[in-house]
């Protein structure tokens, strides 16, 4: 994600954070409480990484009564949201996977790439009245374009990492029910492209020698479900009798949190660094995320997720295909 | 021009230009203290040195690289000193958190190094920073007091931008990961290495 985006570059004003969160605030009481959160439309990392724990501190901290607050967002997440809200709705059982993919490449395009919700657009809105009807319209709408305002400057070094972490409240995550049987021991596996993991045989080759090494150790639980709402393709991982396709063709609409009851029972998490690597060490899994181009992550991205698995005490290492051997030597 | 810019007073300030930079408050006043010296084609400018390996290579270093490729100091003629601790000052507003990374990483420059490092699973210090700057897989081992914190961000950051990776774990969560990754036998394994 470009977060050199014109529209997501922004000055750092001081004093500007409290002003957000006071306006932020000041919406909520004058709804009396009655507030939405979302529509989260985004990578699942940015929301298990920032604004979840984001949303803990805000109500802890300002003593926000959850049982009003209703969550918008979408793969069946609401067990992510435990303690955060009285009601979870997805837009998945309103809106089709295609309509959604279809919508947010439009969208990207329309705005030159910008993967991120820094402002409420129409897109938004649709999604919002077709989950909600207009009732959402009554009360606060806590939209995801106040983490970006809020924290954009500390993705862009200007400000210290600290003006997140330390509004950043990290609560134990609830697992989620299985939908499937899964091995007593098992390694979950979830490998798919990306700019710092593109598509190349080299890649191809990594995916496929890990997940045989692992099966070989262990059954392998692949994540693969089929479901595609956004530009990052799936890495294809071999076949074979220790390795388990549980997920495929599971419906949209809880697509994550059947990967999240999976990966909560892992022994060990091993994928594409981002998304699920964020989220398996809120459940105490130890995590290798790959990334054979470290250069197109943001680097406070690897130091929050460092930081955040030292709170869940759980060991996360993102390695390159170099570093993993070097694990593996060990 | 403004008085500052006159040459006499530029003159006399390049004399006192350690002063200057001894009571640097801000980056700015020490980019205004090397431009003095950056003017003045008769002067070479030699850095002095920093003794703490660590920072030495994560900090001072780069610093002492961007500079003399930002500001083309003369390659010769009696040197000025410019010291290490009016930078390393500034840098620890960074190091406590309180400061932003920004202001230091436009004045450091991280280049691969010449020389050769092992890399390998080495204790949080200048030889995990140095198996980064080679380029080689490195692992680095956190001491049971931890770190300074914004050490390891920049270290993290330093070895993506430079394309590599630098997982940094305690001694207990590279144990757990281990033997997450090849069964409970992996502590004995590892313990029994070098």
């Amino acid at each position: 994600m470009p977060t050199d985006h014109p529209e997501f570059v922004h000055p750092s004003n001081p004093g500007g954070a409290e002003q957000l969160i006071d306006e932020t605030l000041a919406a909520i009481r004058a709804a009396d409480g009655n507030v939405v959160v979302g529509p989260w439309l985004g990578e699942v990392g940015f929301e298990v990484l920032y604004w979840i724990p984001f949303l803990h501190w805000l109500f802890e901290e300002h003593g926000i009564p959850t049982a009003d607050v209703t969550v918008v967002s979408r793969g069946g997440v609401a067990p992510w949201y435990e303690g955060l809200a009285g009601r979870y709705v997805d837009v998945f059982d309103h809106i089709t996977t295609e309509d959604f993919r279809r919508q947010t490449l439009e969208l990207w395009a329309q705005t030159g790439g910008l993967q991120k919700q820094v402002a409420v657009r129409s897109w938004d809105e649709q999604v919002l009245d077709a989950t909600l009807g207009e009732t959402w319209r009554d009360g606060a709408l806590l939209h995801p374009q106040l983490l970006y305002r809020l924290f954009r400057n500390v993705w862009q070094a200007a400000l210290p990492v600290r003006d997140f972490l330390d509004r950043a409240v990290h609560r134990p995550w609830v697992e989620p029910e299985p939908t499937t049987r899964l091995p007593e021991e098992f390694t979950a596996v979830r490998f798919y492209f990306r700019d710092s993991f593109p598509d190349t045989p080299e890649n191809r080759s990594v995916v496929h020698d890990v997940v045989e090494r692992f099966a070989e150790r262990r059954p392998v639980v692949l994540l693969n479900t089929g479901v595609v709402v956004d530009e990052h393709l799936d890495a294809e991982p071999p076949s074979g009798e220790r390795i388990l396709r549980p997920l495929a063709g599971i419906e949209a609409a809880r697509n994550l949190a059947a990967q999240s009851a999976v990966v909560a029972r892992a022994t060990l998490f091993v994928g594409t660094y981002g998304g699920l690597a964020h989220l398996a060490p809120f459940y105490g899994v130890p995590t290798l995320g790959f990334a054979s181009d470290p250069r197109e992550i943001n680097p406070v991205h690897l130091t929050v997720a460092r930081r955040t698995a030292v709170v869940y005490d759980t060991p996360l290492a993102v390695v390159t295909p170099g570093t993993y051997e070097l694990l593996e030597a060990a | 021009m403004s008085i500052r810019q006159h040459p006499r007073v530029r003159a006399l300030a390049r004399r006192h230009v350690g002063l200057l930079l001894k009571r640097a408050k801000s980056w700015a006043n020490v980019d205004s203290a090397l431009r003095l010296l950056a003017e003045d084609s008769r002067r070479s400018v030699d850095f002095g040195r920093c003794a703490d390996p660590l920072l030495d290579l994560l900090y001072w270093q780069p610093f002492v690289r961007w500079a003399e490729s930002h500001f083309g100091f003369a390659p010769v003629g009696e040197p000025a000193r410019v010291p290490a601790e009016p930078v390393l000052a500034l840098v620890e507003e960074y190091r406590s958190g309180d400061g932003p990374p920004r202001p230091l990483l436009k004045r450091a420059r991280y280049d691969r190094l010449d020389e050769r490092s092992e890399g390998g699973i080495v204790p949080w210090s200048d030889e995990a920073v140095r198996g980064v700057l080679s380029g080689v897989p490195t692992i680095a081992l956190l001491p049971p007091e931890g770190a300074v914190e914004a050490d390891l961000d920049l270290a993290l950051r330093v070895a993506s931008e430079l394309g590599g990776s630098l997982p940094i774990l305690s001694r207990d969560h590279l144990t757990r990961l281990l033997q997450a990754l090849r069964g409970p036998e992996a502590e004995l394994e590892w313990t029994a290495g070098p």
